[in-house]
């Protein structure tokens, strides 16, 4: 079927995955026992005012209204207001996704460009030492916990070398002596945009670490499974021929067999990066990089329901987008598959 | 073979380059136009909120750094010296019954807006803090009326002679405001200047002013026109920055890019403490740990069991091992160095034979019943402390079962209808609102219709009238109240009706350069920013 056909069909199948996942999350935060009136007001709250905030909150009704007033506001943009922060969800996600998504790309570019390397390098050396080195290496990204990791890291080019920064997005003093304009929110792409070279070397430097740390986990990821479809290619019959025809091998390798093998590592990779938008909150409490990981965290456990709600539905958002766009990036690769 | 290797080194080189870079070209350009660096106290707040609410009538949680130095109050209380210091109010006088208090206001103290303060300022304020009933609202509950006398002079009229300086020095709820620029923003939007004040505005009259605000970092600037004036050190800016991960804020502070931190585990307290240029400053605070024993579940229904259980907690083991020595075990409810603590009141200790004896009296001479303990989950030195108790409690025989949840839930169950279903014992910390007994013995061992704080559930009439005494005439006779106090006290310690755990002690962890520096109790975690200097 046509492409755009199979989008829109796909598209509507979003919706409904949505809803379902609206009306679970929202039953179920809902469900556990806790008293967010009591945490709206403050800790020490007398009886009458935690009663004033169930009713200010609109914690009163039944619930089946309070989900239809919460989706009817979601639809107006209003995401309800965080129990813990007291801002408007939707500002709150707006602060940190940015942050979020900036530590993510640059994490998963260096992921898949030293993940690709190693896997090509692994499938081509099989069972030579290199291949054991590598695969040391990948066991090792996905086994070390993250938070141990970052502290790592912290001590060795902080503390002990002091070449890189310990924590941060960028350099605090900068506010003062060249501050940053903010137009993305995504510091390294706003200090090229306004030209504000400190900013750039500042920003860039202070993500190496954090990226670094995160991407450890999706490098192993990606190198063992390019070596694997990697060795399933070259084993087959055209690859062959191509040899036999003279075809340089570095050719061979990264045009013709790579193109055919790095299927299920785009596959892995997407849902790797969806995952990853809330579950950095360890890498952001360690490198105190204010992303939307620290936020979920907290608002699961003071049952901000609101924050919850908001988060749930945009990384579910998310999942399910970037399957589509797996989906189309696999049919342009590989012209044997038939969308629909 | 050869070519990915080049690209592979290629890319390496890149990223040591950019690294470098950062490091050495830095200071390459001669700074013509770089604006002289301003003078920056950092202080490390472990804590993920700065400020959660932003209009000074709502204050109750972590924005108490912020507030106290955008805005101040009409006294400030000492608690070494136990006295109120004059702040926005010069003098105050009592009437003889207690219950006229009026304040002499100081002249010429500006806002940050520019107008100046005058007494309506002090009754728009606290009527609107009133009015908004939130926070630490109630604070203010025996105000019947306030009234403008002249320009600078407001008199208080309380139905109840209740120590209205105590009141006014509080850390929340106590801040007086604007009334020109909350009006004028609250009528653009149509509320009572709530909505202003929560996009990120505040109108004070303190040394520092809003300069910019992130959820990691809020930026404050000197106010030019502060009443005390600028003579002497005094830092241009002051920053407070969000480092919710521990071990972060101690790698800060050992690098030298915080100057303080308001709470670090003790492991690292005693670790950093090594470090020539850190020093750590240890203050007895109003903060304690209680353990209240549901005295309407049995067994803990009966006193002996509750008196033996109360022999049978490891104090000094607890003290020493969470710690290391830095806190004092509870004597009574209220905690020492705050006006109503009693030393002559009677302390458990930790006695086993004792604890045995008491059980056997109960009836359960070899123990054997369970017990449930709640604690907010996440705070280590609850979960610890639980797991000595369970240790101690296993040698009586009884089991004691500890349950980490977050607030919500263990509140929740503390609150559940049938009392056979909540906990036998809820560990919670209390501080007060201001330095008054009466926070702890009136939220949480008085009498109350709907569970809200008295986890015990504990109903004595005897306790009630001596609270309720020791509330009237605590504005008149203090020394009279802290009697009534203690006597209260004792009656509670003698029913056992809480485990009274410890004192807590707060370490501050500060490079040596930051002078000035005292931590002062009565307003948790606050840095008065004016008073602090750098000195190499």
């Amino acid at each position: 079927m046509k492409i755009q056909h199979y989008i829109a069909k796909r598209l509507v199948l979003v919706a409904f995955v949505l809803f379902g996942i609206s009306v679970v999350t929202f039953f179920i935060a809902r469900v556990v026992p806790s008293e967010p009136a009591a945490r709206w007001i403050g800790l020490h709250a007398t009886a009458e005012q935690i009663a004033a905030a169930r009713i200010e909150l609109g914690l009163d009704k039944p619930l089946y209204i309070q989900y239809c007033v919460y989706m009817k506001n979601l639809f107006q943009g209003d995401w309800g207001i965080s129990i813990v922060t007291h801002q408007p969800v939707l500002k709150d996600i707006k602060e940190y996704l940015p942050a979020s998504l900036e530590l993510i790309i640059v994490g998963m570019i260096i992921a898949v460009v030293i993940g690709i390397f190693f896997g090509v390098l692994s499938a081509t050396r099989k069972d030579k030492s290199i291949d054991h080195i590598c695969r040391f290496i990948s066991i090792g990204g996905v086994s070390l916990p993250t938070f141990w990791l970052g502290i790592m890291l912290q001590l060795i080019f902080f503390r002990e070398m002091g070449i890189l920064p310990l924590s941060g997005r960028i350099d605090p003093t900068l506010m003062f002596t060249s501050p940053l304009t903010k137009v993305t929110g995504f510091y390294i792409l706003d200090s090229i945009i306004t030209g504000n070279w400190a900013a750039f070397k500042s920003s860039l430097v202070h993500i190496i670490l954090p990226a670094l740390t995160l991407s450890v986990y999706p490098m192993g990821l990606v190198t063992r499974m390019t070596r694997s479809s990697l060795i399933e290619v070259l084993n087959e019959d055209y690859i062959r021929v191509a040899k036999a025809y003279g075809i340089s091998d570095r050719l061979i390798r990264y045009k013709y067999a790579l193109k055919n093998a790095i299927s299920p590592t785009i596959t892995v990779l997407a849902l790797c990066f969806a995952y990853t938008l809330t579950s950095t909150f360890l890498i952001e409490a360690v490198f105190n990089w204010p992303g939307l990981g620290g936020y979920t965290s907290r608002a699961i456990l003071a049952m901000d329901y609101p924050a919850i709600m908001g988060v749930t539905l945009l990384v579910a958002t998310f999942y399910v987008l970037i399957n589509l766009l797996v989906d189309l990036i696999h049919a342009f690769i590989d012209p044997r598959i038939v969308l629909g | 073979m050869k070519k990915e290797w080049k690209w592979m080194g290629l890319l390496i080189i890149a990223v040591m380059i950019a690294s470098t870079l950062s490091g050495c070209i830095g200071e390459e350009k001669p700074e013509t136009k770089a604006p002289e660096k301003p003078s920056v106290i950092t202080y490390a707040y472990t804590t993920s909120d700065i400020i959660v609410f932003w209009d000074p009538s709502d204050t109750y949680s972590n924005e108490i750094v912020a507030m106290n130095n955008f805005y101040e109050q009409l006294v400030r209380y000492d608690p070494v010296k136990d006295e109120i210091i004059p702040v926005l109010a010069e003098k105050w006088d009592v009437s003889d019954d207690g219950l006229v208090w009026t304040f002499h206001l100081r002249k010429g103290v500006k806002f940050h807006c520019g107008d100046e303060m005058t007494a309506e300022d002090v009754k728009y304020s606290i009527e609107r803090t009133m009015k908004r009933g939130k926070g630490a609202a109630y604070i203010w509950g025996s105000v019947k009326q306030i009234d403008v006398v002249d320009k600078y002079t407001v008199k208080f009229t309380l139905d109840v002679p209740v120590p209205l300086d105590l009141i006014a020095s509080a850390g929340y709820c106590a801040h007086i405001f604007c009334k020109e620029c909350t009006e004028t923003h609250g009528q653009e939007k149509g509320d009572d200047g709530h909505e202003w004040f929560a996009e990120g505005n505040e109108c004070g009259t303190g040394p520092y002013k809003l300069e910019s605000y992130t959820k990691s970092e809020l930026v404050m600037t000197r106010f030019d026109d502060y009443w005390k004036g600028w003579d002497g050190k005094h830092f241009d800016k002051a920053i407070i920055k969000s480092v919710p991960e521990a071990s972060t804020a101690r790698m800060m502070l050992e690098a030298g890019e915080v100057d303080i931190v308001d709470d670090l585990p003790i492991e690292m307290i005693e670790a950093v403490e090594k470090n020539p240029n850190i020093e750590i400053v240890r203050t007895s605070s109003f903060q304690n740990l209680l353990g209240f024993l549901n005295t309407k579940k049995p067994p803990l229904d009966n006193k002996l069991v509750r008196q033996a259980i109360s022999y049978a907690f490891p104090y000094d083991t607890v003290i020493e091992h969470i710690w290391k020595g830095n806190a004092t075990q509870s004597k009574g409810a209220i905690p020492k160095g705050l006006w109503g603590h009693c030393d002559t009141i009677f302390q458990y200790t930790h006695n086993i034979e004792k604890a045995k004896e008491l059980l056997t009296d109960a009836g359960y001479p070899d123990g054997g019943f369970k017990l449930t303990l709640t604690y907010n989950s996440g705070d280590e030195n609850e979960r610890k402390t639980a797991e000595l108790f369970k240790a101690e409690l296993a040698k009586l025989g009884i089991e004691l079962d500890i349950r980490g949840m977050p607030w919500d839930p263990q509140w929740s169950l503390a609150m559940a209808t049938n009392p056979e279903d909540r906990q036998d014992i809820f560990v919670m910390y209390w501080w007060p609102d201001y330095p008054d007994p009466l926070s702890w013995l009136l939220s949480m061992f008085h009498s109350e219709e709907e569970i809200v704080f008295n986890l015990s559930y504990y109903y004595n009439p005897e306790v009630d009238n001596l609270i309720d005494e020791a509330s009237q005439i605590a504005g008149i006779d203090r020394d009279k109240a802290a009697n009534l106090y203690c006597q209260a006290q004792s009656k509670l310690v003698d029913d056992a009706v809480a485990l009274f755990i410890w004192d807590q002690m707060y370490l501050r962890a500060k490079h040596v350069s930051l002078k000035g520096y005292t931590d002062n109790p009565a307003y948790p975690h606050v840095v008065f920013f004016y008073d602090v200097y750098k000195e190499e």
